[in-house]
């Protein structure tokens, strides 16, 4: 569809060009922040390939690989998250959306949106709480090599603030919304 | 709140907001909020964070984007044509060949990828236009397709066996994943035999001028020696997992590294390529663990209203036998995956299912491998199913209509094979036994 | 608000309730509590499947329930005071009346938890449960051994890797070969079916294992005090009790093991002379490293009375 019908669909008119520049350096941090995962997935896999040459070749498995893998998965998913929906990919049962006519299907897309910018922006607010008490009482993970759970758990709310900025964008303006749901 | 009304209010809820078009993490979010808010209040949120942070860390998960960046790699190397074309030699002269090309081609390469999505996708933009320019039936076409996709979830490296695996207490990951390949086959060559049927009776719907060249043996096996790279992919996964030198993360890490040394063989490597992959792996992984990972509390929700106890005591107390409870517990997934996401389903329903698999006495590898099926049909049982739509996405020219009306034979060919698994659990169980 | 004389108290498990050692405690310690209070205070059990054992802490502190049932080592990233108890030797009179438990107790309180009791399982606490007999010295060389962090000094110290995953996840962990074997108490191998995957319980046992039982702190200044003492009565009931109790359980679940499949594997006397030391060092290594001089104070607490290393 273009971006013309998308509005026309939408019932909305183009929107003020001063949300034009917030909008490009969000696109610019959520597309480093996706480069950076697609590195750290490239790490785990080196770690990996690593250890068990290490351990089967050289019989000495490593103490810090399995955890450093598991802080990694956390940071490659969070940080690539907000590309997903920056993309629009983020799975969603669209059936009933579909039915709609074109006015209705727009405004809806646009309410689903904010409400998914909104519990994201949430879950960001109650997970940062959460790891500010980690920072502050200073707890270190159950891993092998205990290291403050905060340098990982930061994480979680740094991608649900940047998704739920990615929903809201989208909501405000829908010529970023694409169409295409990527699919499992 | 009794039990059930609790389970119905937030089963509800959570199915609704996913009714309307919320994004499915969204959907399992704004009930998990609102679910510690109503019963535990802002205290509880604590265990919210905590839910997601034991996801996202869970060294299991680890082994879902390396799954998919090793189908990712796979895909770009033109290990599609490197297979094809071998097995088209193999296949040789035969009536309907193209349709038994699908069926061997998905078969195989449900060794090598771990979604079903991956596959339709790949065979929709591959042999369908070669199918329907050579005159093959268009529905039958779609169907050998939509069934032999299917098969990926099945066929380790499963996507869907890591995260129902990794939910489930007391199976080896391993295991589920080896329980698979029998299972597999039975599939495959349950699609081949309707196929078979099917041209025998109505031999229009496959081109009479379309038979093919018979290669000699020879040929034949210059062919099969160029596949065996994916050979190497495949020892380098499901080998190293079955003879106990990787978990299953170590070896999807090998997988990964064994094909980008394919990539190399057939020189398509590139730094562009995995660049690529790994781009498209990282998305397409955070699209699924953002759904797991807002998924995990909803769970513990429902075991902390006691929702969960009530359940097990009342499924416990009923008279029911074993037989029909299974044909129960296996119904709602056939028919609530019509409509709605079977990963959003499995998230749902394992923390349900679970205690009473255990009342019941279920054997664990048995039931979970059947339940894996199940979810894998709800992937195109229409009208809602992604398999369903990756094929659309692939094949311009082919309307969803025609899509769902080929979708029922493989539905209904999928649930017999399921039937049998039943009957006869062996089939199942006897290969994870060995390990 | 006044004092609360009745109160339905929610209690957190690290264990599930068939698990040995909280079946073995647990529904105890709720009977005693009903009965010394006439009925009018009971406890309900959460188990591991709401809240994960790992993460369990947290949510009493902040009291989402009233009781949490846990190992001390299961929170070790928020203090490893509590841990370090395993370190000092099982005579639960003696503890509490040389201010073991006070000390301890206090300590958790500064955290928003008030400790209830911490019975151990049995006199002597630990082996290793291995998949592969020893052969030579360092008797666990190479090999990957599930244990919280109070073992990890000492599965170092003997040659292999240590590697912290929660009770539920063992057995598979070990069906895999994910690890070579298990730390454990000398309990609980029965229940969790161990005898089905590996065939190995390693000599000698070394130190001591206990749970505890803490209690939010504004649901216990919530209570009166007729109904605090009343928990803090049953504690000290359950210390005592457990001791005999879990040293039979002990006895009959080492037979049951050998009758069914598992036999006993030794490490060199060189090593294993060495366990006790290994093992508390490392305990007062971990504690030190988490808490600081809170863990160092009570180690000469300890030792001054000739209950540690
Ligand atoms: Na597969
Ligand atoms: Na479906």
């Amino acid at each position: 569809m273009s971006a013309e019908r998308k509005i026309e669909a939408a019932g909305e008119t183009r929107l003020p060009s001063r949300l034009t520049p917030v909008f490009r350096v969000l696109d610019w941090v959520t597309s480093f922040a996706y480069r950076v995962s697609a590195l750290i997935l490239l790490a785990i896999t080196a770690l990996y390939c690593m250890e068990i040459a290490l351990r089967y070749f050289f019989l000495s498995p490593t103490l810090w690989t399995r955890d450093t893998i598991t802080y990694f998965l956390c940071a490659t998913l969070l940080l690539a998250a907000p590309q997903v929906a920056r993309d629009n990919t983020h799975v969603a049962i669209n059936i009933f959306v579909e039915m709609m006519p074109q006015r209705i299907k727009g405004r809806m897309e646009t309410i689903l949106a904010l409400l998914t910018g909104l519990i994201s922006g949430g879950v960001a607010w109650i997970t940062a709480q959460d790891t500010i008490r980690l920072f502050d009482s200073n707890i270190l993970t159950l891993t092998t090599i205990a290291v403050p759970k905060w340098w990982i758990s930061i994480f979680i709310p740094i991608g649900f603030a940047l998704v739920a900025l990615q929903f809201l964008s989208l909501a405000l303006d829908p010529t970023r919304m694409g169409h295409d749901k990527r699919q499992v | 709140m009794e039990w059930y009304w609790a389970l119905t209010l937030a089963l509800g809820v959570l199915l609704a907001l996913m009714a309307v078009g919320l994004p499915v993490f969204a959907a399992f979010l704004v009930a998990n909020v609102g679910g510690v808010l109503l019963v535990m209040g802002p205290r509880g949120f604590g265990l919210f964070s905590n839910s997601i942070y034991e996801t996202v860390t869970s060294e299991t998960f680890v082994t879902i984007p390396l799954f998919i960046l090793m189908g990712e790699i796979l895909f770009r190397s033109g290990s599609v044509e490197v297979l094809s074309n071998a097995l088209d030699k193999l296949i040789g002269r035969m009536r309907g060949r193209l349709y038994f090309l699908v069926i061997a081609l998905s078969t195989v390469f449900s060794a090598l990828s771990g979604s079903a999505v991956a596959v339709a996708a790949m065979l929709g933009r591959s042999l369908l236009p070669q199918m329907t320019s050579k005159g093959y039936d268009k529905g039958l076409s779609n169907f050998t397709i939509l069934g032999g996709a299917s098969l990926a979830p099945i066929i380790p490296p499963s996507l869907l066996v890591i995260v129902i695996g990794s939910l489930v207490n007391n199976v080896s990951i391993a295991g589920l994943l080896i329980a698979g390949l029998i299972p597999g086959i039975l599939m495959s060559s349950l699609i081949g035999l309707y196929v078979v049927a099917r041209v025998r009776m109505q031999a229009d719907l496959a081109p009479a001028t379309e038979v093919g060249t018979q290669y000699s043996a020879k040929e034949k096996c210059l062919a099969l020696a160029g596949t065996l790279p994916f050979g190497i992919v495949i020892f380098f996964v499901m080998g190293l997992i079955i003879l106990g030198v990787a978990t299953p993360s170590e070896a999807a890490a090998s997988g990964v590294l064994g094909a980008a040394v394919t990539a190399v063989i057939y020189r398509r490597f590139s730094l562009k390529l995995i660049w690529d992959s790994l781009r498209s792996a990282v998305g397409i992984s955070a699209m699924i663990m953002l759904i797991v990972a807002s998924s995990k509390l909803f769970g513990q929700l429902l075991s902390f209203v006691g929702a969960t106890a009530g359940l097990i005591d009342y499924v416990g107390g009923l008279s029911i036998d074993p037989w029909m409870m299974l044909v129960v517990l296996m119904l709602v997934p056939l028919i609530l995956c019509m409509f709605i996401d079977q990963f959003a389903f499995l998230l749902l329903a394992i923390p349900l299912y679970e205690p009473i698999i255990r009342t019941y006495g279920f054997d664990p590898m048995w039931f979970w491998t059947l339940f894996l099926i199940n979810l894998t049909i709800g992937s195109i049982t229409p009208p809602f199913g992604y398999t369903l739509f990756a094929l659309k996405g692939a094949a311009q020219d082919t309307t969803l209509n025609e899509i769902y009306r080929s979708a029922w034979p493989a539905v209904v060919i999928f649930v017999i094979g399921l039937g049998l698994l039943a009957v006869f659990p062996s089939l199942v169980t006897a290969l994870p036994s060995l390990l | 608000p006044a004092p609360v004389e009745a109160a339905e108290l929610r209690m957190l498990s690290g264990f599930s309730p068939n698990f040995v050692w909280y079946r073995e405690i647990g529904p105890r310690f709720i009977e005693m509590v009903q009965e010394k209070s006439g009925g009018d205070t009971t406890i309900s059990f959460t188990g591991p499947d709401a809240v994960p054992t790992f993460e369990q802490f947290q949510p009493v502190q902040a009291g989402v329930f009233d009781l949490l049932f846990t190992h001390p080592a299961y929170h070790s990233g928020t203090t490893s005071v509590g841990l370090a108890i395993d370190a000092i030797d099982v005579d639960p009179v003696k503890r509490r009346d040389v201010g073991i438990i006070d000390y301890i107790d206090q300590h958790y309180m500064q955290r928003g938890m008030k400790l209830i009791s911490a019975p151990s399982t049995g006199t002597k606490g630990f082996r290793y449960y291995l998949r592969e007999p020893i052969d030579g010295v360092p008797g666990l060389n190479g090999r990957i051994i599930r244990g919280t962090v109070s073992y990890h000094p000492m599965i170092k110290a003997l040659g292999g890797s240590p590697l912290n995953m929660p009770v539920s996840e063992i057995y598979t962990a070990l069906q895999r070969g994910t690890v070579d074997g298990a730390a454990w108490g000398l309990t609980g191998a029965k229940d969790l079916k161990w005898n089905e995957i590996i065939k190995y319980m390693a000599d000698p046992v070394f130190g001591q294992v206990g749970v505890m039982i803490f209690m939010n702190l504004d649901s216990w200044n919530a209570l009166d005090e007729k109904t605090q003492n009343i928990l803090l009565e049953a504690g000290r009931e359950i210390e005592v009790e457990a001791q005999s109790h879990f040293d039979k359980l002990q006895a009959d679940e080492f037979e049951w093991l050998s009758a069914n499949g598992m036999e006993v594997t030794s490490f060199d006397p060189s090593e294993g002379n060495e366990f006790e030391r290994l093992w508390a060092e490392g305990v007062w290594e971990v504690a030190a490293e988490v808490s600081g001089d809170d863990a160092r104070k009570l180690r000469e607490l300890a030792k001054s009375h000739g209950m540690t290393r």
